[in-house]
């Protein structure tokens, strides 16, 4: 084990792609953590799931049309975001309903185009991550949006709070909900395309998901499980790209597996857990 | 003054409030009552703005009330509130600083200063610390009334505000009713227990479903067995002329 920690570090020194590799899964695994804080707090965890698949037609038309994959993948999440919101508005189906249509019909035309490029790109990695095969400009990339993510949720928390809290009441006061909700589905679309090359298209859900979870069985207070999540979020991508390099293991899953770890390490041993069995319980006075 | 004038709301085929006309005078404490379908709810969340208006309008001192929402403050039935979200009480009070507040910008040491005396008014000074979801259902009603007290809105409208808590919170909640209605703020109650009308309100907005305002008025004048016969069921009328029997809804 420790020879793998070593031999680890030593390609870390000696590999550029490796440390490009790294810099890129945890900055992604910081702010998917930070993020996806809110989409499970607002009971959207589908909608992430949605909102990467619905990207894929983007990555196809991008490469087709040679324009940057965020701006193509950007217009098709956002697509299937306003499409899912309209849907649901104009008729009875419920929310969940529309979601799995949308997304899946957004997937299987992203499939076609892709294989439609094959020898120019790699379905596989797309769908399940090369987080080695990351170049300068992505890291740059991923740096950017990061720092727009993270400053966007200081400067807009109390915005971002009150309306995952209680939408009602910030509407009262005439807080533009929905323009606050499609904000956030832009940074998840955003998010989704900057950790194509990490974790892929079917994985980067538990990204947002997971460690989000698993910061908030150890909290009660947003601010706290908003650091927890973003640092359980990187260090999953710290230790999963580790275990990816030293057996040779597909990065998005390894991460994601880390992720799912701590997850069941903080189910069985958090307090809200132990709360809602009975065990710290608050008394109702 | 809240006017509303020839108000409809809800589908072209289904009206849920049709034509409904009132003015409500600042200062007094109006309670609204009507049995289930009547549109209680419905007329407060559609003068909030969470429901569109179909025709007609609503003034608040001559102005149209959309024109500045932060004047309006809203205490939602408190089931409606996810309870499970990571917040103390402390925090859930001081959010009622947040309308004041501009885009990006965090509460100051005075908002938090009144977040402590509006913990203080509803007696929940020990439970600060405590997250939310920890608190009985009267509690967390007194936390939402005290975000409102943080707000200081001049119109408040609250939806059931006394359902489901213990005797404690219910008249830690009616007094503060009391110190806003001196105040001069203009209060609207949903409200379902009739056995409380004449102790709590000054005026009463009788609603029914289908007919819209039965009454509207003094409750000593507008709290009659007729009134309440028409707005819930004929039964009603009897069991409220047998003395010393308490009406039910």
């Amino acid at each position: 084990m420790m020879a793998s920690i070593q031999a680890f570090f030593t390609g870390l020194g000696q590999y550029q792609f490796l440390q490009m590799a790294l810099i890129s899964a945890v900055l992604v695994g910081i702010m998917a953590g930070v993020l996806g804080s809110f989409i499970i707090l607002k009971g959207m965890s589908l909608m992430g799931d949605a909102l990467s698949h619905a990207v894929l037609p983007g990555v196809a038309t991008s490469y087709m049309l040679g324009i940057p994959m965020i701006l193509g993948a950007g217009i098709f999440g956002l697509l299937a975001a306003l499409l899912i919101g309209y849907a649901s508005r104009k008729s009875p189906l419920k929310n969940d309903t529309v979601i799995g249509i949308v997304f899946s019909a957004f997937f299987a035309l992203g499939y076609i185009l892709i294989a439609g490029l094959e020898s120019t790109t790699n379905l596989h990695h797309i769908l399940f991550g090369n987080v080695l095969a990351v170049s300068r400009t992505d890291v740059w990339t991923t740096l950017v949006v990061f720092n727009l993510v993270i400053l966007a949720v200081v400067f807009f928390f109390k915005e971002l709070q009150i309306s995952t809290f209680d939408p009602n009441f910030a509407r009262s006061y005439g807080l533009p909900t929905g323009v606050i909700h499609y904000g956030l589905m832009t940074a998840l679309t955003v998010v989704t395309v900057v950790a194509l090359q990490s974790v892929g298209i079917i994985l980067i859900v538990a990204m947002l998901v997971t460690p989000a979870a698993t910061a908030y069985l150890w909290t009660h207070r947003l601010q706290p499980m908003l650091w927890l999540a973003g640092a359980l979020g990187g260090l999953s991508a710290f230790i999963g790209l580790f275990l990816s390099y030293t057996w040779n293991w597909a990065s998005g899953p390894a991460i994601v597996l880390t992720a799912a770890v701590f997850f069941v390490i903080s189910f069985l041993a958090a307090p809200k857990r132990r709360a809602w069995r009975g065990e710290g319980a608050v008394a109702d006075a | 003054m809240l006017e509303i004038t020839d108000l409809t709301v809800g589908y072209s085929t289904t009206p849920i409030i049709e034509r409904l006309t009132v003015a409500l005078a600042d200062g007094r404490l109006t309670g609204v009552i009507g049995a289930n379908g009547a549109g209680k709810s419905t007329l407060l969340k559609t003068i909030v703005g969470l429901i569109p208006v179909r025709s007609g309008r609503i003034l608040y001192h001559d102005r149209p009330i959309r024109e500045n929402q932060r004047q309006i403050g809203y205490v939602a039935q408190h089931a409606a509130i996810d309870t499970t979200f990571p917040i103390t009480v402390r925090e859930t009070v001081l959010l009622g600083a947040y309308p004041r507040l501009g885009w990006g910008r965090q509460p100051s040491r005075q908002d938090r200063l009144d977040a402590e005396d509006a913990l203080a008014a509803v007696e929940l000074t020990d439970l600060g610390e405590r997250p939310l979801t920890a608190l009985s259902g009267g509690q967390r009603q007194r936390v939402y009334i005290a975000r409102a007290i943080l707000q200081d809105a001049p119109l408040v409208l609250l939806d059931e505000p006394f359902a489901g808590i213990d005797v404690h919170s219910e008249a830690v909640i009616m007094a503060i009713l009391r110190q806003w209605r001196a105040a001069g703020k203009t209060v609207l109650v949903v409200h379902h227990d009739l056995n409380k009308v004449r102790q709590y309100f000054d005026d009463l907005l009788i609603l029914a479903p289908g007919r819209g305002v039965i009454d509207h008025g003094q409750v000593n004048q507008v709290f009659t067995p007729a009134n309440i016969a028409q707005a819930f069921s004929p039964d009603m009328e009897s069991l409220f002329n047998a003395p010393e029997t308490e009406v039910a809804q």
